[in-house]
């Protein structure tokens, strides 16, 4: 059995990793569990940008996390890994829906993409405003505070989900930040007030839960 | 609960597909849920199982962020109230409801599964013809008629919410904002500040903004003439492949929408151009200017459709009827008129579908005129009159080869009534007693004469001198001005009858006179009746050659019968009964039937077979 420090973080990382070289084996059992452990957050990936039936992506994603003989890189998780290929599996999903494989997604944001899976959403307050803000900045900026802020990941993991050096991940996300503040002064003034720097966003956003049930 | 559902699904699924786990299927009351078909505002759609039956039905929740409780419950009021509007219309063009349930306190509708395409879809993914496009949005209509018997507003018309299935069967669908007529502008019990952040969202609550109707954009009455909106907005992108009303931003398609700026129908799609006025008018800003009813809609496109095949029938009519003239050589008269026929009536009956259809009009005017040079080329002057008459317009170059027909056959048939006339004068026949009564009357007088005369001799009780003779040719000239004044209308019936009737009376006249005179002058009887030989001659001469060639006998025998009387007056009596044989042969002979020409004007009748070939 797991004592108390099976549950620390180092440990569920090792486990997860034995997980996937059993499932990589031909453990289905093993496949099980590591699928269990991540598929909410592949889930919740997922059908934050996408109003449809997500079922497919997931499923992929799984499926060449599997399939693939890559070895999961030096101190990377799991769970790190399993988000870069989602990321890879959206951006294709969205490369082939627009039938236009040059989409650079530093510049397209959801909105622009033509997803808007919170429009229907009767939020009200600043979680809404965040979630519209968020749809409306390029999809890459909203990748980083995202899985920073609400995902919890490491800027060392960040880097990886987004294929760019862990130098980078600190600049991108003061660029994100400008740009949501920037997108959020136009919806409303009254929550620019409320957010007066970027260093109070921190706060502002963590007070936040614009995706309900975000952080296990 | 419906997030949650989602995710478990999406875990279930997956499982399954990864690993082969054979769990038990996730389900909704007694329905195992399949793949999620759909979202929309305000709920969420999955295919499922009904187990007992295996058969596969469509799952309707509530949507998952949805999630403040008085809303949660009033969409799944909405909700239940859909499956109840749906249970009352049943109509083949209506998705079917078959069951509500409700679990964990969340309310879901089962309703038929309908596996095709959206309008929508269906008209993205190829260029339909006009003529299909129609068909399904006729089919569509009588969906939303029904409701509208139901006494319901669907209130969300869109292309999105038509759907083809695989066979080709068209249903409304996604009743979900589906409204009772009876019930005021906002009574759909939604909070207020509800309607008010959904006028500004898309997939709103109030309908779906480019398909909105100017009283759902100013929350005015909502009616059945509210789903025309949608139905006609709706037309208006199949047909035309683009939106009636355009605006960035919702604010500016209110305004598009409520000050009824529709946009150009572009003329490149092959959308017939009557369609255009229908379309306007269900888009009217004003209900009541628009289309009475959904029904009244669809009759007026049936009509036109209805119009237009009757149209091409009379098209493909026009074609065989200048086939069968042109093709062949005599052209069989009934085969025109019967295809002349046909197509005419098939322009009348596309013209009483739709009384402005200029192509049915035009295409009546070319089968007539084909039909008119027909009839001038056989110079058939009132058919082509009746034809004439029957044309739309005037045409000015037939109306006057048609004047120049009448006037040609206008002058030969007055040659012919003159001719006729002529014809008529001379006919000794035209009164067929005439004839009969005259030589009846020349053959009496001359028998009672040559008898009386023979009698008186033959006794010898007296001598017959001139003026006796005189006194009965007087007698003889009275019966016969007697009968000119009696049967007038026989002796002046023509110009024969008149001229002999009185060369008749100056002949008796004349006997008269000349035994009279030789009476009075003392000469014998028979110098008298050598004088009246000749003139009796002359007279039969003359009847043999205008009336009978027949009369040529009568003289001969008298001449014999009048030697007799004067050489031998004892044989008189013998020569009277030759002379009056001779009368009655005379009448036998002229007594025969002969074919009389009717009686009348000849002028008359100008319909005779002569004229009109």
């Amino acid at each position: 059995m797991l004592n108390q420090r099976g549950f620390s973080g180092y440990h569920r990382l090792v486990e997860d990793l034995e997980l996937l070289v059993a499932w990589r084996g031909g453990d289905a059992g093993a496949g099980g569990r590591l699928f269990a452990r991540h598929f909410d957050c592949i889930y919740r990936f997922f059908g934050r940008k996408l109003a449809g039936d997500v079922s497919d992506l997931v499923q992929r994603t799984f499926l060449r996390c599997v399939e693939s003989r890559d070895a999961i890189r030096d101190g990377n998780s799991v769970r790190t890994y399993l988000y870069a290929i989602a990321r890879n599996e959206l951006y294709q999903h969205f490369r082939d829906k627009q039938k236009n494989q040059q989409l650079d997604f530093s510049v397209s944001s959801l909105c622009d993409l033509g997803e808007s899976p919170s429009s229907a959403v009767a939020r009200r307050g600043d979680n809404a405003l965040l979630v519209q803000a968020l749809e409306q900045i390029p999809l890459d900026l909203q990748l980083v505070i995202e899985l920073h802020y609400w995902e919890g990941l490491s800027g060392a993991d960040v880097a990886t989900v987004l294929g760019i050096p862990e130098g980078t991940v600190r600049s991108r996300l003061r660029r994100a930040l400008e740009q949501l503040r920037a997108t959020i002064g136009t919806l409303s003034a009254n929550a620019t007030a409320r957010w007066a720097t970027v260093d109070s966003f921190d706060e502002w956003a963590r007070s936040l839960r614009p995706y309900e049930a975000a952080v296990d | 609960m419906t997030d949650d559902l989602e995710r478990r699904r999406v875990e279930h699924k997956l499982r399954t597909a990864l690993f082969g786990t054979v769990a038990p299927p996730l389900t909704v009351g007694r329905y195992e849920l399949l793949d999620r078909i759909g979202s929309g505002g305000m709920s969420v759609v999955y295919a499922a199982r009904d187990p007992p039956l295996g058969r596969r039905v469509a799952l309707k929740l509530v949507s998952s962020s949805i999630r403040d409780p008085d809303r949660r419950r009033h969409y799944q009021d909405r909700l239940l109230r859909e499956g109840e509007a749906l249970a009352s219309v049943a109509h083949p063009n209506v998705v079917s409801v078959f069951d509500v349930g409700e679990e964990n306190g969340h309310a879901f509708l089962v309703l038929e599964l309908v596996e095709g395409q959206s309008l929508g879809d269906w008209s993205r993914a190829e260029q339909r013809p006009w003529r299909e496009v129609l068909e399904i949005m006729l089919a569509a209509g009588e969906g939303l008629a029904a409701a509208h018997a139901a006494g319901l507003v669907h209130r969300d018309v869109t292309p999105q919410n038509i759907v083809i299935d695989s066979r080709g069967a068209v249903r409304v669908v996604d009743f979900g904002l589906v409204h009772a007529e009876t019930d005021d502008a906002s009574g759909d019990g939604a909070p207020p500040e509800l309607l008010a952040t959904s006028l500004t969202r898309t997939g709103a609550t109030m309908g779906t903004p480019p398909y909105m109707a100017p009283e759902q954009w100013l929350r005015g009455t909502v009616e059945a003439r509210t789903d025309q909106f949608g139905f006609s907005a709706t037309l208006f992108e199949a047909v035309h492949g683009c939106r009636p009303f355009r605006g960035d931003g919702a604010a500016d398609l209110e305004r598009a929408i409520t000050s009824g700026a529709v946009e150009p129908a572009p003329g490149d799609g092959g959308a017939p151009a009557w369609l255009d006025p229908i379309i306007r008018r269900g888009l009217a800003v004003d209900p009541a200017q628009r289309h009475p009813s959904m029904q009244a809609l669809l009759a007026g496109i049936r009509d036109r459709l209805h119009s237009f095949d009757q149209t091409d029938r009379a098209e493909l009519g026009l074609a065989r009827l200048c086939a069968l003239i042109s093709g062949t050589p005599s052209p069989a008269a009934g085969a025109i008129d019967r295809a002349g026929r046909d197509a005419r009536s098939a322009c009348d009956t596309a013209l009483a579908a739709w009384s402005d259809n200029q192509a049915a009009v035009d295409l009546r005017d070319d089968v007539v005129s084909v039909l008119l040079d027909h009839e001038l080329k056989r110079e058939n002057l009132h058919a082509a009159e009746r034809l004439a008459a029957e044309l739309s317009r005037p045409d000015p170059e037939r109306a006057s080869r048609i004047e120049a027909l009448r006037a040609s056959r206008e002058a030969v048939e007055s040659r012919l009534a003159r001719l006729e006339h002529i014809d008529h004068e001379a006919n000794l026949d035209a009164e067929p007693t005439y004839k009969l009564g005259l030589l009846g009357l020349v053959a009496l007088s001359q028998t009672i004469g040559f008898l009386i005369f023979g009698y008186l001799t033959r006794t010898g009780t007296y001598v017959v001198g001139p003026f006796e003779v005189g006194a009965f040719y007087g007698i003889y000239l009275l019966l016969h001005g007697t009968s000119m004044v009696v049967f007038r209308a026989a002796h002046f019936a023509n110009a024969v009858n008149r001229n002999l009737s009185w060369q008749g009376l100056v002949a008796y006249g004349c006997h008269t006179a000349i035994f009279l005179t030789a009476g009075w002058m003392n000469q014998p009887v028979a110098a008298a009746v050598v004088a009246s030989f000749v003139l009796a001659t002359a007279l039969w001469l003359m009847l043999a050659i205008y009336a009978d060639p027949r009369a040529i006998l009568v003289p001969p025998v008298t001449a014999l019968a009048a030697v007799a009387t004067i050489l031998r007056p004892d044989d008189c009596f013998e020569a009277a009964a030759a002379a009056a044989a001779v009368g009655v042969g005379a009448v036998a002979l002229s007594w025969r039937p002969r074919k009389r020409r009717p009686a009348g004007p000849p002028q008359s009748s100008p319909s005779r077979a002569t004229t009109d070939l």
